[in-house]
C-alpha cells in the first residue's frame, strides 16, 4: 500500500539535512567490474542445483517404486499355497508314498516265531549232550 | 526499455536481458549491500546472490509492484540473509564477543576523537552506522543516500506506515545522538 509522503513530516530538516550531507559524503567502493560474470556463475550454479535435486528426488521414487513392485510378489507368494518349481520331474503317486512313508520294521509275531525256533534249538544243544 | 520491459524479457529467458538488469542495478544493489555488510567482498557476493535471485525467481513477479520495488524487495532481502548468516557464523565461534551488527553500543568519547581526525569521516559513518541493526542500515541507505521516495521504501522493506515512521524516527535520534556534533564540512 503506497504510503503518502505528507506523513513523514520532518520536525528537525537542519538535522535531516545534516545526517544526509555526512552519509553521502562517506565514500562507498566502488562496484567491481566482475559482477556480471559472478552472476551468471551464481545462474549456471542454481540451475545445475535445480536439476540435481529434481534427478535426486526422481532417482529416489523410481527406487521406492521398485522396492515396492519387488516386494509385492513375494508376500502373495508367502501368503498362497507353496509354488512347485515348473522343472521338477513328474511323480507318480505310489513312488510318493513310497518316498515319504515310515521305514519297514518287523512284526511282532515274526520275532516271536524267531525266538521260539532259537529256543527250540538251545534244548536239542542240551539234550545232545 | 524501461524496468518493467526488463523483467519481462527476464522472464522470457532473454539471455541478453540479463546483461541489461545487472548493469542497470548493479550499482545501487552494491552500495545498499556494502552499507548493510560493512564489507566490499561480502557486498560482492551478496549483490551476485542477488541479482542472480532476481533472475532465477522473476517468473514471480505479477506486476503488482513496479519492477524497480520488486528487485530491490529481492535484493533486500538476500542482503538480510547474508547479514543473517554472518551473525549466526560469528555467534557460532566467537559467543563471547558483542554482536557487531546491531547491539554494539558505541563508545561517544571514540566519536569525539575521532572527530579531531581531518580523514576519518568514513571511518566515523561506518562506525555510527554500525550501532544500528542491518535493517535499519538498509533504511537510513535507501533515505538519506538513495533518496527514494518513503512509499517505495515501504514497499521494499515490507514494513506499514506506522512502523516505517517509527523506525526512520529512532534511527534519526540515535544518529543525532553520536553525528549531531560532528561537522560535515570537516
Amino acid at each position: 500500500m503506497p504510503i503518502p509522503e505528507a506523513d513523514f513530516d520532518d520536525n528537525d530538516e537542519s538535522l535531516d539535512q545534516h545526517v544526509r550531507e555526512m552519509i553521502r559524503k562517506a565514500p562507498l567502493p566502488q562496484t567491481p567490474p566482475a559482477l556480471e560474470l559472478a552472476t551468471r556463475r551464481r545462474v549456471v550454479q542454481r540451475r545445475l542445483r535445480k536439476r540435481l535435486v529434481i534427478g535426486t528426488m526422481a532417482m529416489a521414487v523410481l527406487a521406492a517404486l521398485l522396492v515396492w513392485t519387488g516386494q509385492k510378489p513375494n508376500q502373495v507368494a508367502q501368503q498362497g499355497n507353496p509354488v512347485v518349481p515348473s522343472s521338477a520331474p513328474d511323480l507318480d503317486s505310489g513312488e510318493l508314498d513310497s518316498l515319504f512313508a515310515p521305514p519297514p520294521v518287523d512284526s511282532l509275531s515274526v520275532l516271536d516265531r524267531r525266538q521260539v525256533v532259537a529256543i527250540h534249538v538251545l534244548q536239542q544243544l542240551e539234550e545232545r549232550r | 526499455m524501461d524496468d518493467d520491459a526488463l523483467l519481462r524479457r527476464c522472464q522470457r529467458g532473454d539471455d541478453s536481458a540479463l546483461t541489461v538488469l545487472v548493469h542497470r542495478f548493479q550499482d545501487r544493489i552494491f552500495r545498499l549491500a556494502c552499507r548493510v555488510l560493512g564489507d566490499r567482498a561480502r557486498a560482492e557476493d551478496a549483490t551476485a546472490d542477488a541479482l542472480a535471485g532476481v533472475w532465477a525467481g522473476c517468473q514471480s513477479w505479477r506486476g503488482e509492484a513496479s519492477a524497480g520495488t520488486w528487485i530491490h524487495q529481492v535484493a533486500y532481502r538476500v542482503i538480510l540473509d547474508h547479514a543473517r548468516a554472518r551473525r549466526r557464523w560469528w555467534r557460532f565461534w566467537n559467543w563471547s564477543e558483542t554482536d557487531d551488527a546491531g547491539s554494539a553500543e558505541l563508545d561517544p568519547a571514540v566519536i569525539v576523537a575521532k572527530q579531531s581526525e581531518r580523514d576519518d569521516r568514513e571511518q566515523v559513518v561506518a562506525m555510527v552506522l554500525k550501532t544500528l541493526s542491518a535493517e535499519d542500515r538498509a533504511l537510513v541507505q535507501m533515505h538519506y543516500f538513495e533518496e527514494l521516495p518513503l512509499a517505495e521504501i515501504g514497499e521494499i522493506l515490507g514494513v506499514s506506515r506506522d512502523a516505517l515512521k517509527m523506525r526512520l524516527s529512532r534511527c534519526r535520534q540515535k544518529l543525532r545522538a553520536l553525528l549531531g556534533g560532528f561537522d560535515a564540512d570537516t
